[in-house]
């Protein structure tokens, strides 16, 4: 019997830094260690460097046998070298941008990256031309992936999987419809979904809500979390803290996390005692989504230097296991939203610290945390309230306790990713019959 | 044209032109780069343009923000053009510099001609990356 052969489309791939990415990373690696032969089609090493920032320690985790296929990625919108710059985007930038906008949602309803469709369907069906693929995973966001998986689908019947990870029509943030059914992207997405093997989403309220709006495929929609990556981040047990205790954050640090009130109850904690004295808050990750910090997130860290909080910047995924391990309690600081998930609380249950949880309680990721024996929730996202998270957090870094840790080790085994991905994994090997 | 820092490395000129920019902002932009490794120069255009409308239509103002630029692009001299055609890197500091950064092109066609910090830094730790 002959290994299948997976096909897997994504524009984030490592050397890319983005959050997505270590999703990728898993998807490709459990398939190719499941026996499968994989190929993934990806942008450019260029690309990241320029536009999101690389990690370069990230492309040794891709196993050696997956092929990885490169392709040049145009992003004209963020492209600063002013030489390729035209009289009218210089003479009338908003005017550009405008026709910019409209010109990249000509082939695919989606700004900046609509004009990657017909290069990405390209490169699937040379792929399959090549060695003929048994099963397509496309991968969002960016969404236009999916359309070169249509693609090959309809050209030569490949199955397809849509790895969402979050939402396409969905603000998860606000819980709001971002393009209604009869919409260019409804239309769209209603085509992808009738078609799909499967639809893949990071948590079960996303998941639900695409179920309402298509019922038809609700039976093809699965639930496959984030989850920790084993193989990326060692488990420390950790030590009863005395004296200061060192908070840390590990995470894009976007416009929507909670940042002031983070640092406004931190300040409170610490100015009232609550968190003993000399104790150190440090921020680790991208300010903003690109590759360099976002002024005003900057501004907020550096107001605060003074009270003990420092940015160490990005921290390579090589380096991640340190980091945890020189805390004593970590800070989830999130957007709210109910069907808002986070990558990071994976790794922060892994790493077997207190947790103080900045985040709506509505967020999906409280569920996460439920069964958490050592999580300090805010009741609000306020200063005062998150004020009182950090104290229980420096509270429950004072003692530990055995039982405690054996339950929150047990709580970290579930969430390993390689065991979200195994049940998928499985069932698309007896769907593709190799 | 003033020079602002003196030490080695690449040779960088920074434009800024918008009267809102302020000498903070401007500091803070050489400063950040300074730390990537760019001797820097400072092209201020910001007396020569025109600040904008405030208060008028919408399409006045935008007129006036258009034009602002290339106002500016004009007050560039002697001394600041040569250090501009001579550049490693030039790079529009705010939205009304890049006229004259894009006016560049044909003078210097060896340097790099950027819009925003966060390309020019990128520029430069990637030239230090490469030639460290």
């Amino acid at each position: 019997m002959t290994a299948p052969h997976l096909l897997y489309l994504a524009w984030g791939f490592p050397p890319s830094r983005a959050g997505g990415v270590y999703r990728a990373l898993a998807t490709v690696n459990a398939f190719a260690a499941a026996g499968w032969d994989v190929t993934v089609v990806t942008a450019d090493r260029d690309t990241f460097q320029r536009f999101t920032g690389a990690d370069h320690s990230l492309e040794a985790r891709v196993d050696p046998r997956v092929d990885v296929v490169r392709i040049p990625f145009s992003w004209p919108a963020q492209d600063a070298d002013v030489r390729t710059y035209s009289l009218l985007r210089v003479a009338l930038p908003p005017l550009w941008s405008r026709l910019r906008r409209r010109l990249d949602q000509v082939r695919f309803p989606e700004a900046s990256y609509g004009p990657w469709r017909r290069p990405l369907t390209a490169a699937a069906r040379a792929v399959h031309a090549r060695k003929p693929v048994d099963l397509t995973i496309a991968t969002a966001n960016p969404h236009v992936t999916f359309a070169a998986a249509l693609g090959l689908h309809r050209a030569a019947g490949v199955p397809f999987v849509m790895d969402y990870r979050d939402a396409w029509r969905l603000d998860v943030f606000t819980g709001s419809t971002t393009a209604g059914p009869g919409s260019r992207v409804g239309r769209w997405e209603r085509r992808l979904v009738s078609a799909a093997r499967e639809v893949w989403f990071v948590n079960d309220p996303i998941r639900a809500w695409h179920a309402e709006q298509y019922p038809a495929a609700a039976d093809r929609m699965h639930v496959v979390a984030n989850g920790w990556d084993p193989g990326l981040l060692e488990r420390v047990p950790r030590r009863a803290a005395e004296g200061p205790v060192r908070f840390a954050y590990l995470g894009t640090v976007t416009p929507k996390v909670p940042l002031a009130e983070l640092l406004e109850g931190w300040r409170t904690a610490v100015s009232d005692g609550r968190v003993p004295a000399g104790s150190t808050l440090t921020i680790g990750g991208h300010l903003g989504y690109f590759a360099v910090p976002q002024g005003r997130l900057a501004d907020l860290v550096r107001e605060s230097a003074d009270a003990g909080v420092s940015y160490v910047g990005a921290v390579p995924k090589a380096e991640v296991g340190a980091f945890y391990e020189s805390a004593d309690v970590l800070v989830l600081a999130l957007g709210s939203g109910r069907y808002v998930t986070s990558g990071k609380v994976y790794e922060y249950v892994a790493a077997g610290r207190p947790v103080v949880a900045v985040h709506d309680p509505q967020n999906a990721t409280t569920s996460v945390l439920a069964d958490h024996p050592l999580v300090a929730r805010a009741e609000r996202i306020d200063g005062p309230a998150v004020a009182d998270a950090l104290a229980e957090g420096a509270r429950m870094a004072r003692t530990v306790d055995p039982a405690v840790e054996a339950r929150v080790e047990a709580l970290a085994d579930s969430y390993r990713r390689d065991h979200q991905l195994e049940p998928r994994v499985a069932a698309l090997r007896e769907a593709v019959g190799r | 044209m003033s020079p602002v820092t003196d030490a080695p490395g690449t040779d960088v000129v920074l434009v800024v032109a918008d009267p809102r920019t302020s000498d903070d902002v401007v500091r803070a932009h050489t400063q950040s780069l300074a730390d990537a490794g760019g001797r820097v120069r400072l092209v201020d255009l910001r007396a020569a343009a025109p600040r904008e409308a405030t208060g008028r239509p919408l399409p006045v103002r935008a007129a006036r923000a258009v034009s602002a630029g290339w106002l500016a692009s004009r007050g560039v001299r002697g001394a600041d053009r040569a250090s501009i055609d001579r550049a490693d890197l030039v790079v529009a500091g705010d939205r009304f510099a890049i006229p004259t950064v894009w006016r560049a092109r044909r003078r210097n066609r060896a340097g790099a001609l950027v819009n925003g910090i966060p390309a020019a830094v990128g520029v430069l730790t990637r030239r230090q990356e490469e030639h460290p």
